[in-house]
């Protein structure tokens, strides 16, 4: 079932970063940390995220909405999911 | 005057007796002392190289290996030759497309891109490309692929990640198999073999690990771009082949290392990272270069996560010292 809240997609974006990528520590991955700067994402890993998103969500996401204040950290994942359903 | 930015001046004639000095006592104190084998692209990089090769050691020690396949661009082995000439170097011409057909490079590549055109034909020349320019743009470095048919409009789309990696695997072994290839040359001879990566080149991991970063000594690799293509004219080497837009020349239709790599123009790559290596501050540095502290911040947190990235790639495999090995007996 699709969340609807933020604290439902930050949970869900959690998990997808967990099982995706290797996070070693837990704390390496809190709502606010820097996902590109961490290396956490890299060029291939934000194609991997962005094709999750649109299927996952069923939303489109466009070049011009790749950018850090839209993908940079699991807070604003949720917050930019959440404003496209 | 080819350099513009006065930060990256510097006295070509000393800088060349350094170079020189530095290929002749790593070959002096190698088991295989006889010379060097360069790879010649046709680009400024491996002019420069082989040109700094002879002035250490005499045209007569170095060989010139040129490594052409399906993708290269036919100026690449027009100016590679012509490098040879000016420097005088014995050469040989290697065309790799039939051993890369059987490894299914080319079958593997048609394959990957069917996957995300299934219009696309073995005939179209295409590339792989960045967002537009990292000043103006705040996109993050999402791959896209753009297709070029001979008789239609360009296609352009933005790769799945799979598919990104397995070109990505794909097209590197068309620089291993170069490797390969110099130093099958070079052991043969006696040779060492003289990398041609440059200084952005190795700092932001623009290279291929174990491909055109498979070398014995990297003699430009303290140099930035602007730096070598100096180099290039002052051993006379062409204008063309000095000023030649870098390329990955991989395939098949032209695309720059500023479209594919740095979302920049190399010449600001080189003035930023100078910059860097002088301990310069934000608003200095957007002072001397005429942009805003904004796009410094964002330029300076590119490079520094390329670096980061990339470290591994510029040091030997990881291993535990052997001391952490606890005494059984």
């Amino acid at each position: 079932m699709v969340p609807t809240t933020l604290p439902e997609l930050r949970a869900q974006l959690t998990e997808f970063f967990v099982e995706t990528y290797y996070v070693a520590s837990p704390d390496e991955l809190q709502p606010d940390t820097p996902l590109l700067e961490t290396g956490i994402l890299d060029s291939t890993g934000v194609l991997e995220l962005v094709a999750h998103l649109e299927e996952r969500y069923g939303i489109s996401i466009g070049d011009e909405d790749i950018v850090p204040e839209n993908m940079n950290s699991i807070d604003r994942l949720s917050a930019f999911i959440a404003s496209r359903r | 005057m080819l350099i513009s930015d006065r930060r990256l001046n510097f006295d070509a004639d000393s800088c060349v007796r350094e170079i020189a000095s530095f290929l002749s006592t790593q070959l002096r104190d190698s088991s295989r002392n006889g010379g060097f084998v360069v790879g010649l692209s046709g680009g400024v990089d491996s002019a420069t190289t082989a040109a700094l090769a002879c002035r250490a050691v005499g045209a007569g020690r170095v060989f010139g290996l040129l490594l052409p396949e399906r993708h290269s661009s036919p100026e690449s082995i027009e100016y590679a030759e012509e490098t040879a000439e000016t420097l005088g170097i014995s050469t040989e011409q290697i065309e790799l497309t039939p051993v890369l057909e059987s490894l299914g490079v080319y079958e593997g590549l048609r394959a990957a891109l069917c996957e995300v055109d299934p219009d696309y034909r073995s005939s179209w020349p295409y590339r792989i490309v960045l967002p537009s320019d990292l000043r103006e743009s705040r996109a993050w470095n999402v791959y896209h692929l753009e297709l070029f048919p001979p008789d239609g409009e360009p296609r352009r789309h933005r790769l799945p990640a799979q598919i990104l990696r397995r070109l990505q695997a794909l097209t590197n072994v068309k620089l291993r198999l170069r490797m390969t290839l110099l130093y099958r040359e070079a052991e043969s001879r006696g040779y060492l073999v003289a990398g041609t990566t440059n200084r952005c080149e190795l700092d932001q991991g623009f290279f291929v690990q174990y491909g055109d970063g498979g070398v014995d000594l990297e003699p430009i690799a303290h140099l930035y771009k602007s730096q070598v293509r100096q180099l290039a004219l002052h051993f006379g080497l062409s204008e063309r082949i000095a000023l030649r837009p870098a390329t990955p020349d991989t395939w098949g239709a032209d695309v720059t290392d500023d479209e594919f790599f740095f979302r920049l123009p190399y010449e600001l790559v080189d003035s930023l990272l100078v910059r860097e290596d002088l301990g310069l501050d934000d608003q200095t540095i957007a002072t001397e270069l005429d942009l805003d502290v904004d796009q410094i911040v964002r330029l300076r947190a590119e490079l520094a996560r390329r670096r980061k990235v990339s470290a591994a790639m510029r040091c030997i495999p990881p291993c535990l010292p052997t001391n952490t090995l606890e005494e059984v007996n």
